[in-house]
């Protein structure tokens, strides 16, 4: 076979075989739906099943939504989706998504954008 | 059974959709060197694919009725048309020359490089903004709950290209797979690499055109965005593109013009920094062609579309942008930003920093230039990425946010905008400058017998 086409195949099953290893990574999606019992009631036990790796990793809206209801059901406040994950994080004492890179922000930020979200959820 | 039907149809559409944009930036006997126009083609499929996603959600019409559409209208196109399908690439890979060889080494490196590097749902930007955009965008009936978050940590204002391109995918594999932005991640990084060895072959000879490609494949801080999942790299490819035709010079073209202003303005779908790129460009393309008025015409033409597309979205759905809200009402703090010197320091000494660490290549590439080829520097395509960049300084001295903050986390995707244009530039300044004494000649003197002016 000529070398272009083995090179262009290789190339071919090396993307494919590092989608096919980045597919088994798994988030703790145990984590997040022992969080998420308290929501069951209110999402519908047909939702259970809803918190897929990719929901979590992109913290899907929907998630977000609900979240905000029966965090803050009646505080007229503006969420963002990172509040959100914030304030969970900080009600579960740990990360909630250990992939995620929004801690690369300074110590000060953080800390300021969790006393600025805590301070208007209260 | 239903999904791989819909895969597989959605599939032929865009293969379809690529064939007759092929045909049509072939028309009017337009010369363009043949892979330049399979970019191009390539380029516009990803602008109409963007736009078909859009036009679904702003008429309410869902992924299935859009897709039955697109199948008559390919129908009737192709019992028009007739296209031919002759798969001469696969034929010409097999019987490949030297030089076909080491391009594919090099995308093969690039392969590896990705195997090594790829995360699976890219940086901070991709699953904060654009993968949840995207998301928003593939839950039609709730895509306008994007803007309920006013946050500036949202940017719901981001124009939607590279989110409907992945939204559109994600319809057509009847999931949100991760693999949908990962593979288009590496895809436009791939592409750029390809459009700047093809690029420079049609201006320089194959050991030019190897050295540009090498320089951004062996970059390490180029290939890291094989999988950020980002806009970014979508707008150095578009950006690049319309540099290596502004290079062209065919006046005598109608197409090309066409081309142009849709390329150009397809930048402010992609990304609020590719509107100040499509306003320089138009500048600088007013200033060349100032004498053949349907030259411009046509080019006013071609933009038609992707800013009615943009207009629409800026006009009727997207919040204010951050900068332009935050600098609206306070000119005097505007103007006494633009002439506090402090700001310009700390700009500098933090730009340096990024530029010799990140983008040191560059550096000596314009040294280079200004060495042996002095007069390059001051051309019109040069002058157009120096006029983007003094852009990008005004934008960042006046920003109504911390300044550190804000060139801590912009300027280094800044630069990147340019970074692929900078190379062909700087490496076709090169070739006239005889730098390196490789043999052979360029692919526009076999076909053309002529250089641009």
């Amino acid at each position: 076979m000529r070398p272009v086409l083995i090179l262009f195949i290789a190339t071919i099953l090396i993307i494919a075989a590092k989608c096919i290893a980045l597919s088994s990574i798994n988030f703790d999606v145990d984590e997040v739906t022992t969080l998420m019992k308290p929501l069951v009631p209110v999402m519908g036990s047909s939702k259970v099943g809803f918190f897929t790796n990719e929901d979590v990793s992109t913290y899907n809206h929907e998630v977000y939504l609900e979240v905000k209801n029966v965090l803050v059901p009646n505080v007229d406040v503006e969420m963002t989706q990172l509040d959100t994950i914030l304030l969970l994080e900080n009600k579960q004492k740990k990360p909630l998504f250990p992939m995620a890179d929004y801690r690369t922000l300074s110590e000060s930020e953080n800390s300021t954008h969790r006393a600025y979200i805590l301070k208007r959820v209260k | 059974m239903m999904s791989l039907l819909i895969f597989l149809l959605t599939a032929f559409n865009c293969f379809l959709i690529l064939k007759f944009v092929y045909q049509l930036v072939g028309l009017n006997e337009n010369q363009l060197y043949k892979p330049i126009k399979i970019y191009t083609a390539v380029f516009i499929t990803l602008f109409l694919l963007s736009f078909v996603e859009y036009f679904a959600l702003i008429t309410n019409l869902s992924f299935y009725w859009i897709l039955s559409g697109l199948t008559i209208l390919n129908a009737i196109l192709f019992y028009y048309l007739r296209p031919s399908f002759a798969f001469d690439w696969l034929k010409q890979m097999a019987a490949a020359k030297t030089e076909t060889k080491v391009v594919m080494v090099l995308v093969f490196a690039m392969s590896v490089f990705f195997y090594f590097h790829a995360s699976k749902y890219g940086s901070f930007d991709a699953w904060a903004l654009w993968n949840t955009h995207a998301k928003f965008l593939y839950y039609s009936h709730l895509w306008k709950r994007m803007f309920d978050d006013s946050s500036l940590m949202s940017h719901a204002d981001y124009p939607l290209m590279l989110p409907s391109l992945v939204a559109f995918f994600w319809h057509s594999c009847s999931g949100a797979s991760f693999i949908v932005p990962l593979l288009l991640s590496f895809s436009f990084v791939l592409l750029n690499a390809l459009l700047i060895y093809h690029g420079l072959r049609k201006f320089t000879n194959a050991g030019y055109a190897t050295i540009g490609m090498l320089i951004v494949v062996a970059d390490p801080n180029f290939q890291i965005h094989n999988s950020a999942q980002c806009a970014d790299t979508l707008l150095a490819m578009f950006i690049l593109l319309c540099v290596i035709l502004f290079s062209e010079d065919k006046q005598d073209s109608i197409s090309t013009a066409i081309i142009m202003g849709i390329i150009a303005a397809a930048c402010t779908w992609i990304k609020n920094e590719g509107d100040l790129f499509f306003m320089m460009f138009t500048i600088v393309f007013l200033i060349k062609y100032a004498k053949n008025p349907k030259f411009i015409c046509c080019y006013f033409a071609g933009v038609v579309l992707p800013m009615l597309t943009t207009l629409s979205f800026k006009l009727f759905f997207s919040p204010p942008n951050d900068l332009v809200a935050g600098n609206k009402d306070l000119l005097h703090q505007t103007l006494g930003r633009l002439i506090d010197p402090s700001r310009y320091t700390i700009l500098l000494k933090m730009g340096l920093d990024v530029l010799v660490s990140n983008f040191w290549i560059l550096i000596v590439l314009v040294l280079l230039v200004a060495v042996f080829r002095r007069g390059s520097l001051i051309t019109l395509p040069f002058i157009l990425l120096y006029m983007v960049f003094a852009g990008y300084v005004v934008i960042l001295i006046t920003t109504p946010h911390n300044l550190q903050w804000h060139i801590h986390n912009s300027v280094d995707r800044l630069i990147l905008h340019i970074y692929p244009a900078f190379v062909f530039l700087t490496v076709v300044a090169l070739f006239k400058a005889n730098f390196f004494k490789f043999q052979g000649e360029p692919s526009f003197n076999r076909q053309d017998k002529k250089w641009p002016a």
